[in-house]
């Protein structure tokens, strides 16, 4: 294989559409379908179709991106079936409260004279022009559609299904059991998460742990790195970590996942008090392990990385500069200088840096 | 700074959520595998994460890996010890299907060709997965006739030992490996593992000394450090690295493993073995074992 090329570019897109995650996302997103239809009482069958179409437009989003990086080639977006699914339902899905990006491409899935044949992506979706194709991003990219595999889990769609439209009430009625959590974590993972009603309080917990483990994960792949000690200029910062910068703020095609409202930061804080608690009690009950654990400390780091990963965008943010450190006020804007640069480099911008 | 030749996400369907990452580099200059094992409550992708793209950094990581393979295996957890021989005869068939002969890829990809074998085997562990790659080489070095041949006989004769064959020829990287019984098993096992959780969590006094050891684990011992009386095979001379504050399992090698003297700065049970950009020590680790500088 060249190394300034990725030989691999056909191999990889059809590996990600048949079993990596866009076959994953495909099969979650039949999977709630069916279930939806088979919800007699109807209690989750609107988030399970939210989500269900949700799945299908972030397997559009990874493919964009990654065509757009060069990492993946030409396909068309979507099936006949599924556009006819987003179609069906398009009022419930201008309602789900999506980050406005993720609505734009789904608006331009469902509408008519959209092509949606293999030029979709060149024709739409073709991001910041780029002049070459970027293999410096693709193994970090190539481990965030691993790490993201796990958002298709049974248990992780239990949890975000109920930030989406749980009961907070009737959730913190009664503590989870602890066996029936450790069973919800190893539930087969094309599961619908709802299928065993009596025992949907300990799936969402279940989710909650699968949640924390594809967050930490995320933050190895996109650790904070402290750019201050490299230079004066941003165009002193390694490529390497601007790179990830890049990367990070402009592949999150999960972000739609956790809605942004009071009802879903309610929800959320329930669970984790209740995992919280549970983690406490669970502890308590082994002395023997001598653990003394940082409750606070838990909490911080969720929290963090939550605001990281599924976060409004820093422009869409309620970011008060004057109450932050003025060091990290200066630290962002040399990043977004070095971002810039970068950037303006690889659209070719920048004819003394990089030479064609 | 030249580009480094780069490794394509391969999925292994038959082996439930199990992964391989292939070298770009032309067949005949990939020489080895590199097959990785997670601990009790991990995964094939949350523990080693960032291995998947620092290997393809030339900051990170050397030249050495555009010549490897890499293999990652998930395995059932829900019990530290019940499972525990079930799991060490699905990690054994899944190296065996990796070398020599990587049998596991499938003949539909066009990765590497049927006559290719690799020559050389690297296995790397972290916690129980540790344990569980010791098991398998105990397994192997059971079913060698050769080997049993001359254990038998060197009671009586001095007799030349065997060479090393199959996944005897493995070298052994081991990060925070369990030496078992005193882990945690169920909800609370899962618990302290998980890095949200085990990043601020340090062990009282009262956790020192409770090393109960399962007979399952202490025959792994006693079978691994009579193996490495008389044979000389880098698989039962593991290099082991410690974690700086690991409140989960106790620091203790096998007679003939080479531990590294130094432990990584901040680091515990859970983040030892998770290269970053800022923590590139496990890479160079896998590659170099003990002999790495930062170990000396």
């Amino acid at each position: 294989m060249s190394v300034s090329d990725f030989d691999y570019r056909r191999l990889a897109t059809a590996e990600f559409l048949t079993e990596g995650l866009g076959g994953k996302l495909t099969r979650s997103s039949e999977m709630l379908m069916r279930a939806s239809i088979e919800d007699a009482s109807g209690d989750w069958k609107q988030s399970a179709i939210t989500y269900a179409c949700g799945n299908i437009i972030e397997r559009v989003f990874w493919v964009g991106q990654g065509h757009w990086m060069g990492y993946f080639e030409h396909v068309a977006p979507i099936s006949g079936d599924e556009r006819s699914l987003l179609e069906e339902y398009e009022p419930l899905l201008n309602d789900a409260g999506f980050p406005t990006d993720f609505q734009n491409v789904c608006k331009l899935l469902i509408n008519r004279d959209s092509v949606l044949d293999e030029s979709f992506f060149s024709r739409y979706y073709s991001g910041t022009p780029l002049r070459r194709r970027v293999s410096e991003w693709y193994p970090a990219f190539q481990a965030a559609l691993v790490v993201s595999e796990y958002l298709t889990e049974s248990p992780i769609t239990a949890f975000f299904l109920f930030l989406r439209d749980g009961n907070v009430e009737k959730f913190l009625e009664h503590a989870p059991f602890p066996d029936a959590v450790m069973k919800a974590l190893q539930n087969n993972p094309h599961q619908y998460p709802y299928s065993g009603e009596h025992t949907w309080r300990e799936s969402v917990i279940a989710g909650f742990i699968r949640y924390t483990e594809f967050l930490s994960a995320m933050g190895d792949i996109f650790p904070d790195v402290d750019t201050r000690p490299f230079a004066e200029t941003p165009d002193d910062i390694p490529t390497r970590i601007v790179d990830r910068d890049i990367l990070y703020a402009g592949i999150r095609p999960f972000r739609w996942r956790f809605p942004i409202d009071e009802r879903a930061r309610a929800a959320f804080q329930a669970v984790l008090m209740v995992f919280t608690k549970m983690v406490s009690q669970e502890f308590a009950k082994y002395p023997a392990m001598g653990l003394q654990w940082s409750q606070e400390g838990t909490y911080f780091q969720v929290v963090r990385l939550s605001q990281r990963f599924f976060g409004a965008n820093d422009s869409e943010d309620e970011y008060a500069e004057g109450l932050e450190d003025p060091d990290l006020v200066l630290e962002r804007r040399r990043r977004s200088a070095a971002l810039e640069s970068r950037l303006r480099e690889l659209r070719g911008e920048d004819s003394e840096r990089v030479p064609w | 700074m030249a580009q480094r030749i780069q490794h394509s996400y391969l999925s292994l369907p038959q082996h439930n959520k199990c992964f391989a990452l292939i070298s770009g580099a032309p067949e005949s200059d990939v020489k080895r595998a590199i097959v990785f094992i997670h601990g009790f409550n991990g995964s094939a992708k949350g523990t080693w994460t960032d291995f998947l793209s620092l290997v393809d950094d030339p900051q990170a990581s050397g030249d050495w890996w555009e010549a490897a393979d890499l293999f990652f295996f998930d395995y059932q957890w829900d019990s530290v010890f019940r499972q525990l021989t079930n799991n060490t005869l699905k990690t054994y068939k899944f190296i065996e299907e990796i070398f020599p002969k990587p049998k596991i890829i499938g003949r539909a990809h066009a990765y590497r060709s049927v006559p290719f074998e690799y020559e050389d085997l690297v296995l790397v562990g972290h916690s129980e997965g540790g344990l569980l790659l010791r098991r398998v080489i105990v397994e192997a070095a059971q079913r060698d006739t050769a080997i049993g041949r001359f254990m038998r006989d060197s009671r009586y004769t001095e007799g030349t030992q065997p060479s090393a064959t199959g996944m005897l020829k493995a070298q052994m990287r081991l990060f925070a490996p369990a030496l078992g019984g005193d882990m945690q098993s169920g909800l609370a096992g899962v618990l302290v593992t998980l890095p949200v959780i085990s990043n601020v969590l340090s062990a009282s006094a009262a956790k020192k000394g409770m090393d109960q050891g399962a007979p399952s684990v202490t025959e792994a011992r006693r079978r691994t450090d009579g193996y490495a009386k008389y044979l000389w095979f880098d698989c039962f001379r593991a290099h082991i690295i410690w974690a700086e504050k690991d409140s989960i399992i106790n620091s203790e090698k096998y007679d003939e493993d080479r531990q590294c003297l130094n432990f990584p700065t901040g680091s515990t049970h859970t983040s030892i073995c998770k290269p970053t950009l800022n923590y590139s020590l496990p890479l160079n680790f896998v590659e170099e074992g003990v002999d790495r500088y930062e170990c000396q």
